[in-house]
């Protein structure tokens, strides 16, 4: 017994040695050469759709040296990628704006750094739902009033954990409860009739309305601010590979400029409709380009393409930051500035003589839905 | 009258009662995994009332076969057992009724350990609803001073010696004033001294209780000094080869051990005993 | 059955003096000393992996030192502490969860194993549905439970009972099979009836193997908890781990894992000393070194 105890502990002790005082770095192989790359992605977070654009169309291999390889990792929230990064089990990752800004800030478990921005929009994160039987009001201000003293639930830690309590703390709103739900379960608690109101994401959101599971009041309109997804990548990605890097945010820009031409926007639902499971490509097509009335909470623009980081995103940034520092959620107030690397997107977009922002998809009716005629819920009001 | 009293009168007044078994061309086939095996076959046995019967035997040659049958733990397959005139089992009626006529010692002992001494004492007389909790108690007090017991009564049977706790179940036992008391071997798993003790103590407790014996061991020299009749069974299938009348009188004690008699039993039955013994060795039977 | 009504016996030993005895036994055996050693070791071990020589994967997470740091911090930088009162209702809000599930795992547990081990016609019935629903995992009933139950508490409730029920009854099956046949022949012999030979012979037969499962339910209840705490989203251990692990609060995580880990195990312990208290007969049997 003391036998095996002191070659375990000789085991130990070596392996301690062995290992040294740092993390493994991954080595992604000279300049110049074929990479492997882990990519997480969210085929169901509209917002991210570039991603599934890259991985359909594949313009990343015009980029990336020759033999390159992409694997591709579904996170069904961006929290789950942000971890999955944290862990160095992606290379670049796709996520909303709060689970970017949480990872990014983790310097002492890994460096990550945001590169590039897939887009900012007043309702592609944060669509904001409340049960069918609620009352009908003629504003989003009010009908968000209504959440005062009911059951609402979000999914922490993603961009509407965010929105809904900065809008709480705007409207001043006291819910009875404010639950931790994944979207799957809010999904089931609105059919079971045991949940007042959330917010969800695209293009959850939309298939909950087009289904009549339940009806939209509002997004972010309501509290004045837009919510956004990023881009982030290994530090040591960059540090290693510029090459790629800028391959790779090269394949996005064209994977942006082919979705900015509303003649694409079907080749895109199909490719998403390709890339996910129970949603219809009415429902991705509304959650990517459909027009909500406004007394629903809808607006003109679906999404505007940032791609580069401008002086908008940074300031936006900067007030989430401080925001998730006032709930707990975030150690610091600030984040430092080398965290956010622009320089990538800023050498591309001038080498093409573009700028920020690329484009704007602009809300469309449904009765222009291409694919036929799309049926519209009862909760629809003019 | 005292409780000691009280239990003496009602054993004297049944010295006269029966309590006698007779086994009548009992068969017993089981079904083990090599096929059918004959444990008993045409046994036929009679116990008189009243008397200690030892019955002895290799290890595995069906005794405690015949002791279940006995009891009502197993049914027969053939052949018929009386009690007293009445059939406990037979032709119509395989297995016979588990009941406080035939009480059972077990081998490897079956106090209840979550029960004290004293509750298991007077279980027997409570479950069957024969005297309230109170009166059971104090019958069973009484009874287990008679045993030597007192003072242990509200320990449990894990707090006691082995031996005590031999002493407890028969008095657990006696309490349900059985006609048959059948014990399995119940002093194989002591120690020669402790086992000599309980050979005195079981007798004090029958010269107080007369009940018939049915009591089954491989230890020749137990057999002959406790028993009134020595029934030496053969190996499988089981069957009374020879019976041995052990006129040694009553009261017995220790000294009887070195007596002359006493060796010339053993000289007549050793050699009865030892053939069946081989005879099991060679079958290659394993302990039941 | 006697069970906490001892009258004093030869030695004149009541429960708790036997406790106290007992207790105070253990304290002069090596015992505790080992267990301060194997905590400490474990303690040392994970200071030095992860804060000290930041071995691997170790260095990405958060060390034993950084975590008590928080935990006893009276302004924690993630809101959660000893010091704040969220704390509380997080360990209040699952061991209430644990105790219910665990008194309803036992009440319905218990009665359904006796029944599975003593009669053989009930185990042939049910047993089979028993064993094909046995190996789902909590998180496939989540959808289920959601949509079965009304209340808010009810599923998680649920989800928590369902793998306590499983171990309570599976052992307490095993305790009325393992029971020396002498006993329930010793008992017929003696005049009970089949109803009287299950409750005097085949219950307390059974307890020691019961309270066996009692303490594995306790922690397999503990074990359930933070997937079947998935469903409620508002408050308990398993929620606070699940919210700190979106929001890559590691610290917290570990401050939520330890707090199951002391939680459970005193849960376990009192089951235990319920167990000890309920047979005493075990306990004196051991106490005195075992049946002479």
């Amino acid at each position: 017994m003391s036998n095996a105890f002191s070659k375990l502990a000789v085991v130990a002790v070596a392996s301690l040695a062995f290992a040294g005082g740092g993390a493994f770095a991954k080595d992604y192989g000279k300049i110049g050469e074929p990479v492997h790359l882990v990519i997480g992605y969210q085929p169901y977070y509209t917002q991210a759709w570039s991603a599934v654009i890259q991985k359909e169309m594949r313009p990343w291999e015009k980029y990336l040296p020759k033999g390159s390889t992409v694997d591709w990792q579904v996170g069904l929230q961006g929290a789950i990628v942000g971890n999955a990064m944290l862990a160095d089990k992606n290379d670049i990752g796709y996520m909303g704006d709060m689970p970017t800004i949480v990872a990014i800030s983790k310097r002492n478990i890994r460096e990550l750094r945001m590169v590039a921005v897939l887009g900012l929009a007043n309702d592609q994160c944060s669509v904001f739902l409340s049960r069918n039987e609620a009352p009908d009001f003629k504003s989003p201000e009010e009908a968000v009033k209504w959440w005062n003293g009911k059951r609402i639930a979000v999914a922490k830690g993603s961009c509407t954990d965010r929105s809904g309590q900065e809008m709480m703390r705007k409207y001043d709103i006291k819910p009875a409860q404010y639950l931790n739900q994944n979207i799957e379960v809010q999904t089931s608690n609105f059919k079971a009739g045991r949940l007042d109101g959330s917010i969800m994401w695209e293009p959850t959101a939309s298939k909950i309305i087009m289904e009549g599971i339940a009806k939209r009041i509002g997004d972010t309109k309501l509290i004045g601010k837009l919510d956004g997804g990023f881009m982030a990548m290994q530090a040591e990605l960059i540090k290693q590979r510029p090459d790629v890097v800028k391959g790779w945010l090269e394949a996005e820009l064209d994977a942006d400029l082919f979705w900015a031409k509303p003649e694409n926007y079907m080749k895109v639902v199909e490719m998403a409709h390709k890339n996910t499971q129970g949603f219809s490509k009415e429902v991705l097509w509304m959650s990517m380009a459909g027009k909500y009335p406004k007394v629903m909470g809808g607006g003109d623009v679906r999404n505007i393409m940032y791609y580069g980081i401008n002086d908008d995103v940074r300031k936006m940034m900067k007030e989430e930051t401080a925001f998730l520092h006032e709930i707990k959620v975030l150690p610091m107030a600030e984040l430092p500035a080398d965290l956010v690397d622009s320089s990538w997107t800023d050498e591309i977009l001038k080498e093409r003589g573009l700028k920020v922002p690329l484009a704007k998809i602009e809300a469309q009716d449904p009765s222009q839905y291409p694919g036929g005629k799309i049926q519209l819920p009862a909760s629809w009001r003019k | 009258m005292s409780a000691v009293a009280r239990a003496g009168a009602v054993a004297a007044g049944r010295h006269g009662a029966k309590g006698a078994i007779r086994i009548d061309k009992v068969d017993k086939v089981y079904y083990a995994r090599e096929g059918p095996v004959q444990a008993v076959s045409e046994c036929s046995l009679d116990i008189r009332g009243g008397e200690i019967c030892m019955i002895v035997g290799p290890s595995g040659c069906g005794k405690t076969t015949l002791l279940n049958a006995i009891a009502g733990f197993h049914d027969i397959t053939g052949g018929a057992i009386y009690l007293d005139g009445e059939m406990l089992c037979g032709p119509d009626k395989p297995k016979a009724e588990p009941g406080p006529d035939r009480v059972v010692v077990f081998q490897n002992g079956a106090l209840f350990p979550w029960k004290t001494n004293l509750e298991n004492v007077a279980f027997g007389p409570v479950v069957q609803r024969k005297l309230t909790p109170r009166q059971a108690a104090e019958k069973a007090r009484g009874m287990m001073v008679d045993a030597g017991l007192a003072g242990v009564e509200h320990n449990y049977p894990g707090e006691v010696s082995s031996g005590m706790r031999r002493r407890v179940e028969i008095v657990r036992a006696l309490m349900n004033d059985p006609k048959v008391l059948l014990l399995d071997e119940p002093f194989r798993a002591l120690d020669s001294l402790t086992k000599s003790v309980m050979h005195e103590a079981l007798l004090e407790i029958y010269y107080k209780n007369k009940v018939t014996i049915f009591f089954i061991t491989h230890d020749l020299e137990e057999a002959i000094f406790l028993g009134h009749r020595v029934a030496i069974m053969t190996t499988r299938p089981c069957r009374p080869k020879k019976i041995l009348n052990v006129d040694i009188p009553h009261p017995r004690n220790y000294s009887v051990l070195t007596s002359p008699r006493f060796r010339e039993l053993m000289e007549e039955t050793v050699s009865a005993v030892h053939e069946e013994a081989v005879k099991a060795f060679e079958a290659g039977e394993k302990e039941m | 059955m006697a069970n906490g009504k001892l009258e004093s016996s030869g030695g004149e030993i009541g429960a708790w003096e036997m406790f106290v005895y007992r207790f105070s036994k253990w304290l002069r055996s090596p015992t505790p000393y080992l267990m301060v050693v194997g905590f400490t070791l474990f303690f040392g071990g994970w200071f030095l992996l992860s804060e000290v020589f930041k071995v691997w994967r170790f260095a990405s997470l958060p060390g034993p030192r950084q975590v008590l740091v928080e935990w006893f911090n009276p302004h924690p930088v993630y809101g959660m502490s000893l010091y704040t009162p969220d704390y509380y209702m997080h360990v209040w809000m699952s061991l209430r969860r644990v105790l219910y599930a665990f008194v309803i795992s036992t009440c319905l547990g218990v009665p359904f194993g006796l029944f599975l081990g003593w009669s053989r016609n009930f185990r042939e019935f049910t047993f089979p549905v028993f064993e094909t629903l046995r190996p789902i995992p909590v998180l496939a009933w989540v959808p289920l439970a959601i949509v079965m139950f009304r209340a808010d508490e009810t599923p998680i409730i649920f989800l928590t009972t369902l793998a306590s029920f499983y171990a309570t009854a599976l052992n307490t099956m095993l305790g009325v099979q393992s029971i020396d046949p002498s006993y329930p022949r010793a008992a017929a012999c003696l005049g009970a009836s089949r109803w009287q030979i299950f409750r005097h012979v085949i219950v307390p037969g059974a307890l020691p193997f019961i309270f066996t499962g009692l303490q594995i339910s306790v922690g397999v209840a503990w074990f359930s908890l933070v997937a079947a705490e998935m469903v409620s989203g508002e408050y308990g251990l398993g929620y606070l781990i699940n919210s700190s692990y979106v929001n890559v609060q590691y610290v917290v995580i570990f401050i939520g894992m330890i707090s199951v880990g002391i939680v459970g195990y005193l849960s376990s312990a009192l089951v235990r000393i319920a167990g000890d208290y309920m047979m005493q007969w075990r306990v004196r049997e051991l106490a005195l070194g075992g049946a002479r």
